[in-house]
Parts: structure tokens; sequence; C-alpha cells
């Protein structure tokens, strides 16, 4: 009952980390030094203005500019630099993004959107990072939370949240080209804008064609043991993209936005499939996805501390793995309101409706079961930001509750405080509860992961998905600390610790089935998903900026993370192909130097550096890019960029699917953008 | 069951306080005049008249209501360089009152123009937030450029007005050198607000 009045006591109190909702009080904003008054954001979903440096919660904001310089072609490429996110390159196509542990090839705990789109596919959670891409041009900004953030964004943001927001077509008009080419990587890029009185619009189209292979061996990982293949010549990948986005202002009060795309992918990939042990078998298939999606906001605006917002979004992908075919669909309606009820109250509620149903197909290996399905979920969400004492300590706090098809009711609650003893310092602290929702990989996959040669026996392992498997939860407990000195330098430091329970585990059934196989005896053993893991995670992150002189500035970054998991004695040792244990990476670095050489050339340099993988034993290493640009007018720029200038041959993630893991390579790209 | 009640007790006795503190105040203004007027004071902080005063800096405003109470809020009693500051309404162009700073909060470019013509005498620091402030004499234009405060600064009227800013604000903005009204399409700004 205790339990229950707190709960009530965190709803109706409200409040969460919102990287755009929580904000500095306004009346600081005298206050703030010169570097952070131009830097406030005043666009931001909520159009409140607020330094994201006073949010009570892990924020790190990647700026338009910081990705022009970071030499990046694309999403996962800038995020690299972002202070606290393991980013890992599998192919140079495929990626593991995550924040806090549980890093894998679709981390399943990291929620990432776009503009409020969610790209999280409920069919295996995670994002397919190869088909996901917009101009890096129109991107506003890229804001990065660490830690849960259910209560704002919704379920499976248990690590953290990476928020892509695209720029407002008023502030994209005019022409704009950009042509890019290296020896891993071929990309063009095209805008047009334009804005009338009270219409903006843009439409943009983007090719990009990527080379990874270069005839260096490819590691394929299965359950217990590495198949190499000598020289990897071809994991081509082509994708081409056509979008637009529409903002219109009919009056004062409103505001509405429409955008969408569609996209088509193709990519080459050498499969190889566990055999008979040591055998696999080999085939060169390819991996095709298109699909589009469409999505229209309307703001209104009563008064400024009266707002309410609808969105709708649909999106449809088609996946055809070598192995597996889906077409999948998505339908989303959100409604979200906030209302300053005092000048030092909001209160901010909603609720919101999804509709996700697909149809697969096998091709082998891997089916569903049902080969179709349709998943719905609703959610009701209340947060409070209360100013206890204003301008010193804001308290937020927030419940989110969510009921899906699977019947089940989940609770996502945020209690956060932050203290702000003066314009240059805050503390905050944070607990909250989150959930990383079913899919259908949890609950209907069917894998066949062939035979196996255990002591002399062939064993067939056969693994499936269970109905009864329920939602993963994570608590977790934060705190964290900005100073900012003048415009010199500042710091950001940041702690955890998370506990996560009923995580997804494979056991093995109890009794193994006997047959005869090619006329001889084997053993069929059947592996079903259960919420039979727990795991903890806690450590730490820190980040700091050294403006060094004018046309000089330093970002370094450090993160420590301790990932544990516990798993039940009948699971195997490594859990099996497609559930692999996450990559452990403790302790991660990077430094970032930006300098201005002129108001025309600029350098910049990147290094990062992490300690060897726990989990599957990759080694330790120090990489460095850099990076020469240079502006001889306004509107025209070239940019040199060298990635990996030391040439280091290492694997940095191991391989999760059927397709091969490769050595990182010095690459080069030469990129031109011209505005008209 | 005692247990209970006493939570709820306590539970809507919190919800009560909550709404009274709440009813209590009332609302503040739009953010993004109070992001502008921190920008004026910024302005104010960074700036060096050369005539010698040390009396209070006196602000005039003239435009939009909403923006002028904003000032009058956030900027009134202030100091600057040990200097108070003080905010004078604008009641009509032909009184302009004599002024360090002139915050002309209008996109009617009429009024516009005619108060830069009005107040060329005064050699105030000009500030405004439209299009072709610069162009029709301004010093200072504030804009919202990616969704960020941002400004643009006329060196043929700053060095008209007879006042200097500080390098390390001005690094902050654009310095247009010369604003003849056919290269001014290219300086316009893109706010990020469409005109009303």
């Amino acid at each position: 009952m205790k339990w229950f009045c707190l709960a009530a006591l965190m709803a109706y109190t409200i409040g969460d980390l919102s990287a755009q909702r929580v904000g500095a009080p306004t009346d600081d904003l005298t206050k703030v030094g010169v570097d952070e008054l131009f830097s406030i954001q005043v666009t931001s979903v909520g159009r409140k203005a607020q330094a994201l440096s006073k949010a009570p919660a892990a924020i790190f904001v990647l700026t338009g500019e910081d990705i022009r310089r970071s030499g990046a072609n694309s999403i996962p490429e800038a995020l690299r630099w972002v202070p606290g996110l393991t980013v890992l390159s599998q192919d140079g196509r495929s990626w593991d993004i995550s924040a806090r542990g549980s890093t894998r090839l679709y981390a399943d705990k990291i929620l990432v959107m776009i503009d409020g789109r969610s790209l999280y596919t409920p069919l295996f959670s995670g994002v397919i990072w190869d088909s996901v891409d917009v101009p890096l041009g129109d991107i506003e900004q890229i804001e990065i939370v660490r830690g849960p953030g259910a209560v704002m964004w919704g379920p499976n943001a248990v690590n953290g949240v990476i928020n892509i927001i695209t720029k407002h077509a008023q502030s994209s008009t005019g022409k704009q080209v950009s042509v890019a080419a290296g020896n891993a990587a071929r990309a063009a890029e095209a805008r047009v804008g334009e804005a009338r009185d009270r219409l903006a619009y843009r439409v943009w189209g983007k090719l990009n064609y990527l080379t990874p292979a270069y005839g260096s061996p490819g590691e394929y990982s299965f359950t217990n043991f590495t198949f190499r293949d000598a020289a990897i010549k071809n994991m081509d990948a082509a994708s081409g993209r056509l979008g637009f986005r529409i903002d219109g202002q009919p009056n004062e009060k409103d505001q509405w936005m429409m955008q969408g795309d569609i996209y088509k992918m193709d990519r080459q990939d050498p499969l190889a499939f566990p055999a008979l042990r040591p055998g696999v078998q080999r085939r060169q298939g390819h991996t095709d996805y298109n699909g589009g999606f469409i999505q229209g906001k309307w703001t209104h605006t009563a008064s400024a501390g009266n707002e309410s917002e609808l969105r709708f979004s649909y999106d449809q992908n088609n996946l055809d793995y070598g192995y597996v075919v889906g077409h999948l669909q998505n339908l989303t309606a959100d409604y979200q309101k906030r209302r300053q009820t005092g000048e030092g109250n909001e209160i901010y509620w909603g609720g919101g409706y999804q509709q996700y149903w697909d149809d697969t197909a096998s091709q082998g290996f891997i089916a569903f079961d049902p080969a179709q399905s349709v998943y719905r979920s609703g959610y009701g969400v209340i947060r409070d930001e209360w100013q206890v004492v204003p301008g010193r300590f804001l308290l937020s706090a927030g419940m989110r509750l969510d009921y899906n098809s699977y019947r089940q009711l989940e609770y996502q609650p945020s209690l956060r405080l932050l203290y702000t003893p003066n314009a240059r310092q805050s503390a905050w602290v944070a607990a909250s509860r989150a959930v990383r929702a079913p899919n259908r990989l949890d609950r209907d996959l069917q894998y066949d992961g062939g035979y196996d040669m255990r002591a002399g026996f062939p064993i067939h392992i056969r693994s499936h998905g269970s109905k009864t498997q329920l939602s993963e939860t994570a608590r977790s407990a934060e705190a964290g600390y900005r100073f900012q000195s003048g415009q010199r330098w500042s710091v950001d430091a940041s702690l955890f610790f998370t506990r996560l329970e009923r995580v997804r585990a494979l056991a093995y059934s109890m009794s193994p089935n006997i047959s005869i196989v090619g006329g001889a005896l084997a053993l069929t053993t059947s592996m079903s998903t259960g919420n039979l893991g727990r795991g903890r995670s806690y450590g730490g992150e820190f980040w700091g900026t050294w403006q060094v002189w004018s046309g000089w500035r330093l970002v370094p970054s450090y993160s420590y993370i301790r990932d544990t998991f516990r798993l039940p004695l009948s699971s195997p040792a490594h859990m099996y192909t497609w559930d692999l244990i996450p990559i452990n990476l403790r302790h991660q670095a990077t430094l970032r130097s930006q300098h201005d050489l002129g108001r025309q050339w600029q350098v910049d340099l990147m290094a990062r550096a992490r300690s060897r993988d726990l989990a599957w034993g990759s080694p330790g290493t120090f990489l460095v890019d850099a990076r020469l640009g240079w502006r001889p007018s306004r509107n025209m720029e070239w940019s040199f960029w060298l990635n990996n200038l030391t040439d280091r041959r290492v694997v940095e993630a191991s391989s999760e699917a059927a397709t091969p893991a490769i050595p990182l390579r010095r690459t080069f790209v030469l990129k031109w953008t011209q505005r008209f | 069951m005692i247990h209970r009640s006493e939570g709820l007790t306590r539970w809507l006795r919190g919800l009560v306080l909550l709404s009274l503190a709440a009813i209590a105040r009332s609302a503040a203004s739009n953010p993004e005049d109070e992001l502008k007027s921190a920008t004026v004071l910024t302005f104010v902080r960074h700036s060096f008249w050369h005539d010698g005063e040390t009396g209070p800096i006196r602000i005039a405003v003239l435009g939009r209501p909403a923006m002028i109470s904003t000032l009058r809020r956030t900027l009134e009693g202030r100091t600057a360089n040990n200097r108070a500051i003080r905010i004078l309404d604008v009641r009509s162009i032909a009184e302009l009152p004599s002024c360090n700073v002139l915050y002309i909060a209008s996109d009617d470019n009429k009024e516009i123009r005619q108060t830069l013509a009005a107040s060329r005498a005064s050699r105030a620091l000009t500030i405004g937030e439209s299009n072709r402030f610069l162009e029709y004499g301004g010093v200072v234009n504030l804009l919202i450029v990616d969704g960020r405060m941002s400004f643009e600064v006329s060196r043929e009227a700053l060095d008209r007005a007879g006042v200097t800013i500080s390098s390390t604000l001005l690094r902050y903005g654009q310095m247009v050198p010369s604003v003849a009204p056919s290269v001014a399409p290219s300086v316009a700004p893109r706010t990020a607000r469409p005109p009303a």
C-alpha cells in the first residue's frame, strides 16, 4: 500500500528528464554566460527556451556543426563522438550502438527516434542502423540521453535515448548539393528548400554506395567456434532515398509539420550458417530493404504556458534477409499537452496508440510462428515539473502506463530532482524504472541451429521463443553534476546504477529427443526463451569542454561501465547465436580537438581508445581520425577526412548474424558542399 | 485500512497544496522574448558609449507590448558596468527620448524606417528583430538561426553610432560590412519563425 501511495505521489508530481522539456528557470537567462546564451535552444519540441545543461538527466547534444566537423557520412559515424555512447562497426554497414552496457548488434535497450518517430522495430527490438539515414546537413541536432527515459519517450528507453531532430523547413531554404567520394564510400545529397510567409518546405534526395570489404579476413562467431573466411570481397551496399518536409504556420497559435521519405537499399552479404561442426554452409546472399514513412504533427499554442501537440506516423518496411522476409507496418498516434499551472509548475499529460503488424516468410534457418501478427499498445502518461524553490530546486516526477496485446500492464515511473545553486553549477539525482517490451523474436522465433558435435555425438540444436515471455525491467538510480566556468571550460559528470531483471535468456529443455540422422544416432535438444537472466550495470561518464583559445576547443570524455549478467545454470555458457552475450567494454575514452585556423580553414583531430572486450576478447584499441576543412566562401566547403590514421586492423564488434565482422582499415573521404 | 487512509490523506493534502501554489501564480511570458531580453542585457554589458556619461543606461523600447513588458520585467533595476538600467517607453516616434539603446520590437518596415531615421541624431545602439533592420540603418539585428539566438551587426551603422561592442560578444554573431539594399537578400536572416 505504501508502495502504491509512493507511486501515486510520483504520478502526480511527475516529471521526467526530458532533454527538451526540463529547463532552466527562465528568469535565470539574464545570468547565463555569453557562450550559453547563444547555445540555448528555442525551437525544441516544447518550444520552451531552455539550456540543456540544466536538465536533470545525463544529456549530450551533438550539434549540426559537430556532425559536419566529425567527418561522418552516416548517423552512426557521427555518434562515435558522443561521450558515454558505445558505437562499434561490425562491417562498415551494421552497427552496435548502446549506452551503459548491453551493447550488441540491434541493441534492444536503447530507443532511437527521428523527430519523435521511433525507429525501434517491434520485430526484434532494435534499430536497423544500416537502413537509417537522413541528409546529415539537414540535422538540427542529435540529443543523446543516457539512462532511462521511459516517461518522456516510452518503453525500450532503458539505457538511453538517441533523439535525432531535423531542421525546421524555415532553416533549410535554398539549394544545397554535396558530393563525397572515398575508398570505402561514395555519397551524394541534394536539397531544395523555400520559405514563404506562412509555409516552408524542403525536398531532398540522397544516394550512398559503400564498399567496406577489402579482401580482409571475415569472422563469423557461432555458439562455440569462430569461422574465418580468408578474404571477404563483396559487401557492397547501395541505398537511395527521397524525402520532404513542410512546415506551416497558419496563424500565431498553430504550427503544423508534414514529412516523409521513401527508400531502397540493397546489400551484398557473404553468408555462413553453422552446419555439422566445424563445417559451415556458405552462400552469397543479399539483403534488401525498402519502405518509407509519413508523419504529421500539429502544435497549438494557446498561450506561452499552454500547448498541445498531436502527432501521427505511419511507416512501412520490407526486409528481405537471405533467410527470412518480413513486411512490417507501424501506425502511431500521440497527443501531448503541456500546461503551466503557475510560474513554478508545469504539468504534461498525454496518451497514444500504436499498432504494428507484420507478415513474415521463412527461407531457411529462421521462422516466426505465427508468420503474421498484430501488436497493439496504448499508453497514458503524466508528469509534472515543480520549482520547489524557484531557481534553486526543480522536482520532476512522472508515470507512464502502457497496456499491450500481450496483456501486460507496464508501469514506468521516474522521479528527478535538480539543484542549481547558481548559474554555473547544477546537480541532479534521479530514480526510474523502465521496461523493454517483448518482441516477436522473444515470443515467436523458431531457429534451427544445425548440428553440433559434442563428445563425438551429433547434437541437433533448435531454439524457439516463448509465449510467456514478459518485459525485461530495469531500475536505475543516477546522479550528475555540471560546472561551467565562464566561457573557458565546463565539465559534466554522471554516475549510474541499474539493476536489470527478467532478462531474456535461452535455457535447455530437460528432455532431449533421440533420432537417427544419416544412419547415425543424433540428439535433438531444444532451447526456449524465458525471463531467466538478471544483470546489473554501474559506472560513470565524464566529459568536458575546454576553449584553449578562441579558435581551439578540446572535448575530452571518459566512461567506465561494469556490466554483468547472471544466467540460469540451464543456459549455455554463451547464449545461442541469436542471443549472444553483450560486448563488455569497461573503459572508453575520446578526445576531440576542433581548431579554426582563421575564418577559412579548420583542422579537427579525433582520438578514441577503449579497453579489451571482456565478453568476446577483442583487443583494446586506439584510433585516430583527422579532418581538414576549407571554406573559401560562405557557400562552399571542401573537406578531407582520414579515418583510422594509423591503419589499425581491428575487429570492433563480433558478428551476430550470418554475415561476418570485418576489421577496420584506413579510409578517406573527400567532400564538397555547395549552396546556391 | 488505517494505513491506507493516512496515505490517502497525505496524498490529497499534497495535491491541494500544489494546486494552491499553482493557482497563486500568473503565467510567464514568451520564452523567445525572454531570450531576446537576455541578449539585450548582454549587449548592454559588452558595449561602451563614448559620451562620458555615468548616469543610468536608458533603453527605449517600442513595438510589441509583450516584448516591452518582458524587457521591463527582466531588465529594469539591473546594472551593467556599475550603471543602473532604465527602460523608457516610446509614446510616438516624434517624441523619441534621448537614450543609449533603442529596441524596436516591430517588423513593420515603415515604422522601422521612420524610427531609425528619427534616431540618427541620438547616436543610440539600435537593436531590432526584423529581416530588413540593417538595411534601414539599424546596428544590431537579433535573429534565430537553427533554433539558437544569433545576431548580425552592421559595421557601418556601428561606426556611425559611436558605440564600441566588445569582441568577446561580436564573435558570436555575424559582422556585416556594408548593407546596400542589393546585397541585402543574401544576408537576410532565415528566422525560425515565419514573419507574423
